[in-house]
């Protein structure tokens, strides 16, 4: 075995020396004279030309590798050399296959509509010897898996179809040869390429530098996994929300996806697992508006009172404007008992304690905690508590889950005017608050500035009618103008 | 009396004053120190000072080069070093009042003294005798560099100096050796062959611009060659000593040279050795402040920028670095990992970004390379301008533009058209299908990109050579 390298007086000009590619492949018979391999240069190509006869028995650099001169290429060996790296020292009696023979190992047809398989494992590697009838692979059709057995025996010289890789039928898959030379000698008589491997249906992601690189990739995703995308391009996928590995093929060059190629696409629908918390949100909100006959009453209340109450307390009970709105739920649904029954069975069940839900929105989905005994509470506790249930509920830790009378819902801090929401089952009503605005309202012939806020009432007509719904709104606004009453917990 | 800074900077260099200008412009209160002129090395002692008297050169170069376009100057062709160096000196004070008016208008603090670490967030300003403390949230270190001496050498820098001094120069020598051929060494043979002196460059390793693409230096070599500037490669100076007003020096090829003066270009090393770095607890090695990607160094709350950092030591970058710093200080930092282009100022000009064929051997990234040599151009051969060449390298499958790298006329100014497609990932496609204005000597960079891809159309195929391997 001896190495051939790149002459010592290949750059006088100190040029960069790309290895370019092979002229000779691995395992094939070179002369002397031969071409090798194409170097680059800036200022020209470079054949360099083997200067022995022999095998190439290994190719010691890549295309594209930057190069010096002096620097070896390849080892070549005898012809007959070639192969016996694999360490043949106790080759085991006579096989089958004849000095200079060589048997190829086809996909076999199994039925008639078979056009093709799958390997899906090999059971042998190369340089083992197997037995007439050994299973050497499984492979999957159409139909079904199955194992195949090797036709002869002998040494297994090459295998040329990787596991995973689809190949026609009929297609050599591996070789058995007693030497690589006999199998090159054999190949080549078949006019196939040395290094070739069985044809296949999908594309093979290559795992070498290819050494032709010069055809434009069609594919914007490249072997490497990186995206090819102009900069302007990416930022405007982001804009529309388009997954830019969708888009098949660019227009720029190599097949790069520019910015005008998105033009006219639309964001293709994304699938994404449900969580547990989104299914649950699904069921029950299905069930409450299929099963449950949702009627609903709006009413403007006047929150001037509200208001300056929460500048007074906000210092003192660190409360919230919907702290004070939940401390007059609580206490109209102590006093209207329907708001605090349920629909079960054909019965109606009226709930002793005024266990208020709030809705908390969190990065998950919808969770309502409970805030137990509500109507119980002074304002400081109220908020405090609420304070730490919404933490908590954020944090993915629910209080009180499934003892909730009444649901208070509030999207007024995002400006929300007023909206309608479904009753949180097994509860009857669920009040959707909207937001404190300030409007400028006549009263007696005079224009006064005001504040007023929207509630929304959805309710349970199995439970509640329209007239005790109006009442409890009535109720509510009433508690609302007077929101001192607010501050002790009722007895 | 004691302030409070968001950002102290020490150091009005590149990196620090465009350190001072980003901070003012995001609003924060911030301090530059400087302990000698605003615009530190590079307007001072470097970039700025030897591109003026390069312009000099370079006139004078065009003038006695003058009939080769058919123009004749009648007379004595001369120069006044006088006036040359007066002017050099009227560019400088423009330029540092500039920064003085940029730093009024950005609320920037100049704050002049010698600045040194008094602990965390605490500076001492020594000014005139008189000491200062400044306290600050975040420091920023841009102490820069100083030219890198030989030890045991002369020290009259009359006869052995660095560029501190050479930019300075009351007369110019007859002769003069330059030690060391990178980018400093090489400019000032430039410069002062054109002003008619005798130069010697040796260097060390086996070409001139050592660090850049090979190709660079060895044409820039035979330019020199040319103009009469003697190169010896791969030589040391083995001896050196001044007798009778003369400087003699032994080569280790066995030369010996006598020259007036001796210009010691071997590099720079960092200037951070009088700022009490182990007051805070920072480690320096061989004196650089190591950061990371965002300038910050191991102790909380102090960046280093620039060439004390010696991540990559060139104005441009040390401003990148500032940047990047005061970002990061004032809470929206990112990570630094744009290209930094390399400008060379000799005529012709050399320029260069991204990786060289030697990195890319390194990283064993497959490449293919471009080339084109700038005397096929319209222009080039119009202007007279037919020095040098283009090399653009790219990945070989992914074809994304790696490196570009030019010798020639204008390469200063064409690299930053590289520098931008390099920055946001370009393919050699982009540079190569753009349409460049005809005639430019540019066009070389896209034919280049373009020989890349084997689509070069003004410059026939390859020859090919069949050479035997050696076995």
């Amino acid at each position: 075995m001896q190495q051939l390298r790149l002459p010592k007086d290949i750059d006088p000009g100190h040029w960069p020396l790309v290895m370019g590619s092979w002229a000779a492949q691995k395992g094939q018979v070179v002369a002397t004279g031969q071409a090798l391999a194409i170097i680059e240069t800036p200022v020209a190509t470079i054949e360099v030309r083997s200067t022995l006869d022999g095998a190439i028995l290994d190719q010691l650099v890549y295309p594209g590798q930057v190069l010096q001169s002096g620097q070896a290429i390849c080892e070549i060996g005898p012809a007959s050399a070639a192969g016996q790296g694999h360490g043949q020292a106790a080759r085991p009696g006579p096989t089958d296959v004849a000095p200079g023979k060589v048997v190829p190992i086809l996909m076999p047809q199994a039925g008639q509509t078979m056009e093709e398989g799958t390997i899906l494992s090999w059971k042998i590697k190369e340089g083992d010897l197997v037995q007439p009838g050994q299973v050497i692979l499984e492979i999957e059709t159409d139909k079904a898996a199955m194992d195949v057995e090797a036709p002869s025996g002998g040494r297994v010289a090459r295998i040329v179809a990787k596991e995973g890789q689809v190949v026609p039928v009929k297609t050599p898959i591996a070789y058995l040869a007693d030497s690589d030379a006999d199998l090159q000698a054999y190949l080549a008589s078949q006019g196939q390429p040395l290094e070739a491997q069985a044809p296949s249906v999908q594309a093979q992601l290559p795992s070498q530098p290819q050494p032709e690189d010069q055809k434009p990739q069609v594919e914007a995703q490249q072997p490497s996994g990186r995206l090819r995308a102009s900069p302007a391009a990416r930022r405007l996928a982001a804009q529309m929300g388009i997954d830019l590995r969708t888009v098949p093929a660019g227009s720029g060059p190599a097949g790069r996806i520019i910015s005008t190629d998105l033009l006219g696409l639309k964001a293709e629908p994304k699938t994404a697992g449900l969580t547990k918390m989104r299914l649950a949100i699904a069921r029950n909100l299905l069930w409450s508006k299929q099963n449950i006959p949702h009627f609903y009453a709006k009413r403007q209340v006047d929150a001037q009172a509200l208001m300056a109450a929460y500048r007074k307390y906000k210092q003192e009970y660190g409360c919230t404007i919907n702290d004070l709105i939940v401390a007059a739920v609580a206490r109209a649904v102590r006093q209207f008992p329907a708001f605090r029954s349920q629909f079960r069975d054909n019965n109606i069940v009226e709930l002793p304690s005024v266990n208020i839900g709030i809705a908390v929105g969190t990065d998950q989905g919808l969770t309502v905690p409970v805030l137990l005994d509500a109507d119980r509470l002074d304002l400081r506790t109220l908020a405090e508590r609420t304070k730490r249930l919404v933490e908590n509920a954020r944090a993915g830790r629910l209080e009180g889950v499934g003892q909730g009378v009444f649901t208070v819902t509030n999207l007024g801090m995002f400006g929300v005017e007023e909206f309608y929401a479904i009753i949180n089952p097994p509860e009857s009503a669920i009040l959707a608050v909207g937001a404190v605005r300030e409007l400028v309202k006549v009263e007696k012939g005079n224009i006064l500035p005001t504040h007023v806020v929207t509630l929304c009432l959805s309710v349970d007509h199995r439970v509640i009618d329209g007239v005790l719904a109006a009442q409890f709104l009535a109720g509510l606004a009433e508690l609302l103008q007077e929101p001192d009453s607010l501050l002790e917990g009722a007895r | 009396m004691e302030q409070v800074f968001d950002i102290a900077i020490i150091g009005s260099g590149p990196g620090g004053y465009v350190a001072g200008l980003k901070a003012g412009q995001l609003g924060a209160k911030v301090a530059v120190i400087e302990a000698d002129l605003l615009g530190g090395t590079c307007l001072n002692r470097g970039c700025i000072p030897s591109k003026a008297l390069l312009s000099s050169a370079e006139l004078l170069h065009r003038i006695r080069t003058a009939k080769d376009l058919g123009v004749s100057v009648e007379g004595k062709v001369g120069f006044d070093w006088t006036a040359i160096q007066a002017r050099k000196d009227r560019v400088l004070a423009r330029l540092r009042s500039g920064i003085k008016g940029l730093f009024a208008a950005r609320n920037v603090t100049l704050v002049l003294g010698k600045a040194s670490l008094a602990g965390p967030g605490r500076l001492v300003v020594q000014t005139d005798g008189q000491t200062r403390t400044i306290s600050a949230k975040k420091i920023i270190i841009a102490s820069g560099s100083v030219p890198a001496t030989i030890p045991g050498w002369p020290d009259d820098q009359h006869y052995v100096c660095t560029s501190d001094q050479a930019l300075h120069w009351k007369d110019l020598p007859g002769k003069v050796l330059i030690v060391g051929g990178g980018v400093i060494g090489c400019e000032f043979a430039c410069m002062l062959r054109g002003f008619g002196v005798d130069v010697t460059v040796v260097e060390m390793l086996s070409g001139l611009l050592p660090g850049m693409e090979p190709g660079l230096g060895r044409a820039l070599a035979a330019v020199f060659a040319k103009r009469g500037i003697k190169v010896f490669l791969d030589t040391k100076v083995d001896e050196l000593k001044i007798e009778d007003g003369i400087v003699r020096a032994r080569l280790s090829n066995g030369q010996a040279l006598e020259v007036d003066r001796v210009l010691v270009a071997t590099g720079r090393r960092p200037n951070t050795a009088g700022l009490g770095l182990d007051r805070i607890g920072l480690d320096a090695e061989k004196g650089f402040v190591k950061v990371n990607d965002r300038m910050q160094t191991m102790v909380p709350d102090v960046y280093c920028i620039g060439d004390a950092n010696g991540r990559c030591m060139l104005a441009h970058a040390a401003s990148a670095q500032g940047i990047c710093a005061v970002e990061d200080a004032l809470g929206h930092g990112k990570d630094m990992r744009l290209p930094i282009p390399s400008a060379v100022y000799t005529f012709p000009q050399v320029a260069s970004v991204g990786l060289t064929s030697i990195q890319a051997k390194q990283q064993g990234l497959p490449i293919k390379v471009g080339y084109f040599p700038i005397g096929h151009l319209g222009k080039a051969q119009a202007s007279g301008e037919e020095e040098g060449f283009v090399l653009v390298i790219r990945h070989r499958q992914e074809r994304t533009l790696l490196g570009v790298h030019i010798i020639g006329a204008h390469a200063t100014e064409l690299i930053g058209a590289a520098v931008a497609l390099i920055g946001q990932d370009a393919l050699a496609d982009d540079l190569g299908r753009m349409v460049f204005a005809h005639p430019t000597i540019g066009e070389a960079v896209k034919e280049a990109a373009e020989d890349s891809l084997d689509q070069a159309l003004h410059l026939p195929p390859r020859k090919l050579i069949r050479m035997l391997a050696e076995a």
